[in-house]
């Protein structure tokens, strides 16, 4: 059981330094070329794994710190996770779908979601809920979400990169930026896998932060 | 779905030289696509030369259609003239996400 907590661990903390570092990286990139796309997947990298998450595991975790403190580390958290995962959503409908008007309804429909959600918590268990448990329908409904749409970046991805491999025999696609796609296709898969986990964990009354504590 | 230049005149250029109707050159030309990992929206003069060259003689030699060899070379070599530019967002994107430009 050690063995495994220290594994957990081990795999959050590379998971939060790997956003970290690869978010600012990008962001970089983004204020050098103005464009969307760096700006959106930077965004989301940074925002949910450098630090919403991180910040919820801590409002979580941390009882040593005051109540309100905890509460108010989960609501930074909460909007942090909230614009991160609009991002992938915007990257999404930019890079994979700019054309379809679906793509766009998609992203607005999940903002209005995760609007709602919030409000649904917040007027429900409030955040102290999913702060000090991880109590709460429209929090773990909110937390669904970024699972939904890196679930529709993995698919999009996926299938960009079969694509790739295909142009890739005539000579018509770069080896180098086929693998990347297949790349970010695999992590949206693993994001995804990892979001639904946790919320379906949560609906069961799995608190894998408490596992940590004891 | 309208498709890009590049396809727009491929099959128009298809038709006028063969027996086949619009419907089944547009389709033919679409099924060279997929297998080349392309969309005719977005699809370039250059991509297009080379799937003139490695897949459509042997689709338009499935249709019936007599020397597609020498109708593909001669619509490759023509296509190259008129600079059609298509868009890949998500290649450009992957490139730039790379560090290049």
């Amino acid at each position: 059981m050690d063995s495994a907590r220290a594994l957990a661990a081990l795999g959050g903390l590379v998971f939060v330094f790997a956003s970290i570092l690869i978010g600012i990286r990008l962001l970089a990139l983004a204020t050098r070329t103005h464009r969307l796309p760096e700006l959106c997947i930077g965004l989301a990298l940074l925002l949910m794994g450098g630090l919403g998450y991180p910040l919820i595991m801590t409002a979580r975790m941390a009882v040593r710190l005051g109540a309100p403190a905890r509460v108010g580390v989960m609501a930074v958290a909460v909007v942090l996770l909230g614009v991160g995962t609009l991002a992938v959503g915007v990257f999404n409908w930019q890079v994979c779908r700019p054309a379809e008007r679906w793509s766009f309804w998609v992203v607005v429909a999940a903002a209005l979601s995760m609007l709602a959600c919030m409000g649904l918590q917040l007027v429900g268990p409030g955040l102290e809920a999913a702060a000090f448990h991880n109590r709460g329908l429209g929090f773990r409904v909110f937390l669904l979400h970024s699972a939904l749409l890196s679930g529709w970046g993995a698919y999009e991805s996926l299938r960009a990169w079969a694509r790739l491999r295909r142009r890739l025999r005539l000579g018509l696609a770069d080896a180098v930026v086929t693998e990347r796609v297949l790349l970010w296709g695999i992590a949206s898969v693993a994001s995804t896998i990892v979001g639904g986990t946790s919320t379906i964990a949560g609906f069961l009354g799995i608190n894998f932060a408490a596992a940590f504590q004891s | 779905m309208h498709g890009s230049p590049a396809f727009a005149w491929t099959c128009a250029e298809i038709e006028r030289a063969t027996s086949l109707s619009e419907l089944v050159t547009r389709g033919t030309v679409r099924l060279a696509l997929k297998q080349a990992g392309l969309e005719a929206q977005t699809v370039s003069g250059s991509e297009m030369a080379i799937v003139l060259r490695e897949i459509l003689p042997q689709e338009l030699a499935n249709r019936a259609v007599a020397d597609t060899r020498r109708l593909c070379s001669d619509l490759a070599i023509r296509i190259l003239k008129r600079n059609f530019t298509g868009s890949d967002a998500v290649s450009d994107v992957f490139h730039r996400l790379g560090g290049g430009k």
